[in-house]
């Protein structure tokens, strides 16, 4: 038996909501005098296992508010969580927001640099990826202009680029899969196939269902920060579709 | 600059680098003077102290010239200040950052610091080459302690950094009393008097003055650049500020780093 990529044990996650009251050290050190807490503890994630084996690509779907985006954070070590356990075996990279960390006034190639660092590259890794991602990302052009004279497809293809070339065991996405026109979305598409081909775990969030079908096989509903349905994908969904008719 | 080919196999060196040189890139991407601001910046504080202060008797009667002592402590002073101001802010600047993806967060105020340090260099080098060429300062190879000296106060500054940084995200106002602590400091510092223009009668005030661990490490920079003794009583005292800071700074940062994203 090989370890799981993602391995969760009991996973809760709180978020502290302060009403009213800001985060300040007045507000703070009135509201301990008042002994009145404006705080709510709000719960994202409930008791959450969850077992993917080296591979697997699993969708996550759920309402909004249900818990995916959290659940992602938790598992890609954005924050720690409040209770239980998070294991993670492998490189792991994180498309919540394609660019996160460019910088607008940086050229595409020291933007490459500085997100291919921020993803866990070696100076040495990056350097050898470094054509392959100009190449993928159909920029060589403009590889040298800040990134500011860029279009918002010009800059998702440059993120998506450089997140797939970091050659990750386990990659998340949310809501982002394909980027740019048809005819990049389908390269993306091809890539994310590829990937899946070559052992990369997966985990997927998206309201899309056609997405979801033709990149896993499983599926978890998240529901109230709870895992409803644990199972094929198609039985998921069908779970999913249940909660709005019930509503 | 070049990245150090020793490590281009550690990925930590490799992001500390890039967040070190995006800022540096940034801070002056648009200015036409560029690098030059944390330049000018020096010098036209100098222009301003010397002209008025410059005057005054016992600041006159210094044993170097008043524009040259003014520089000797603003230099560090401005190191210290800007590290600071800029290494709080370093997790609520960078908040998309921090909350998209992960890495080492604590790089992140490290950085803030590394990026001054190149500023501080820059200026601090200039400063020395003026100093080997102006007749009135007897330099030797304690200059040669500015390096060690600068590394020092750059290990304090990041443990000052690491630590404000993330207190910050929970207490927002800590950002505006800094910087007004970081103005009442500036008057409390010997950075543009001396302990020595103080009459005997105000032994108990320069006393209390002293605690100030600025005033200690001026107080080595000041020896190193005008061919004095290494005060060691100071340089131990900085040395002692310096692993506290670090290893207060480190344990802070590292308690919070884990949710400091669902704060900001």
């Amino acid at each position: 038996m090989t370890t799981p990529a993602i391995e969760l044990s009991s996973v809760h996650v709180h978020y502290v909501v302060r009403h009213e009251r800001g985060q300040s050290l007045k507000g703070t050190v009135l509201s301990k005098l008042r002994r009145a807490d404006h705080a709510e503890v709000f719960p994202a994630l409930k008791a959450v296992n969850l077992t993917v084996p080296a591979g697997q690509s699993v969708a996550i779907v759920g309402p909004n508010g249900s818990g995916k985006s959290t659940l992602l954070k938790v598992i890609a070590g954005i924050f720690d969580p409040s209770g239980g356990s998070v294991q993670v075996n492998g490189r792991l990279a994180a498309l919540l927001e394609l660019g996160a960390g460019f910088h607008l006034d940086l050229t595409g190639r020291e933007n490459i640099f500085l997100g291919g660092a921020l993803l866990g590259l070696s100076r040495r890794q990056v350097e050898q990826r470094l054509d392959a991602i100009v190449a993928f990302s159909e920029l060589d052009r403009f590889i040298d202009a800040p990134i500011r004279h860029y279009s918002s497809g010009m800059y998702m293809r440059l993120g998506f680029s450089v997140a797939v070339h970091c050659d990750p065991d386990i990659l998340l996405f949310d809501e982002i899969i394909a980027v740019g026109d048809a005819a990049f979305q389908a390269k993306c598409y091809d890539k994310i196939a590829d990937l899946r081909a070559a052992g990369k775990t997966m985990l997927v969030v998206s309201h899309a269902p056609q997405t979801l079908r033709r990149l896993c096989d499983r599926g978890i509903l998240l529901h109230h920060g709870a895992v409803r349905c644990d199972g094929p994908l198609d039985d998921c969904l069908r779970e999913y579709e249940k909660l709005y008719q019930t509503a | 600059m070049r990245f150090p080919r020793a490590l281009a196999g550690s990925p930590t060196a490799n992001l500390l680098w890039e967040l070190i040189v995006s800022q540096v890139k940034l801070r002056y991407k648009r200015s036409a003077l560029g690098l030059g601001w944390s330049l000018l910046h020096p010098l036209l504080m100098m222009a301003v102290f010397t002209i008025v202060l410059g005057r005054f008797p016992r600041l006159a009667d210094l044993p170097v010239p008043y524009h040259i002592f003014f520089l000797s402590g603003y230099l560090p002073w401005t190191f210290f200040a800007t590290g600071v101001s800029n290494g709080q802010a370093a997790l609520i600047a960078n908040a998309s950052l921090v909350k998209q993806v992960a890495f080492r967060k604590w790089l992140l105020p490290v950085a803030s610091v590394g990026a001054n340090l190149v500023h501080a260099v820059l200026a601090m080098l200039l400063f020395i080459a003026y100093l080997l060429i102006h007749p009135a300062i007897d330099t030797n190879a304690g200059l040669l302690w500015i390096a060690p000296l600068m590394l020092v106060q750059t290990l304090a500054l990041a443990g000052l950094a690491l630590l404000l940084s993330s207190w910050v995200v929970s207490f927002r106002d800590l950002g505006p009393i800094l910087e007004v602590l970081l103005a009442f400091l500036f008057y409390l510092t010997p950075v543009f008097y001396d302990f020595s223009i103080f009459s005997a009668a105000d032994a108990h005030l320069v006393a209390i003055l002293k605690i100030n661990p600025l005033a200690s490490l001026l107080a080595c920079y000041r020896a190193a650049m005008f061919g004095g003794a290494m005060p060691v009583g100071a340089l131990v005292y900085v040395l002692a500020w310096t692993v506290a800071l670090l290893f207060f700074g480190g344990r802070v940062f590292t308690r919070r780093a884990g949710w400091v994203a669902k704060e900001l």
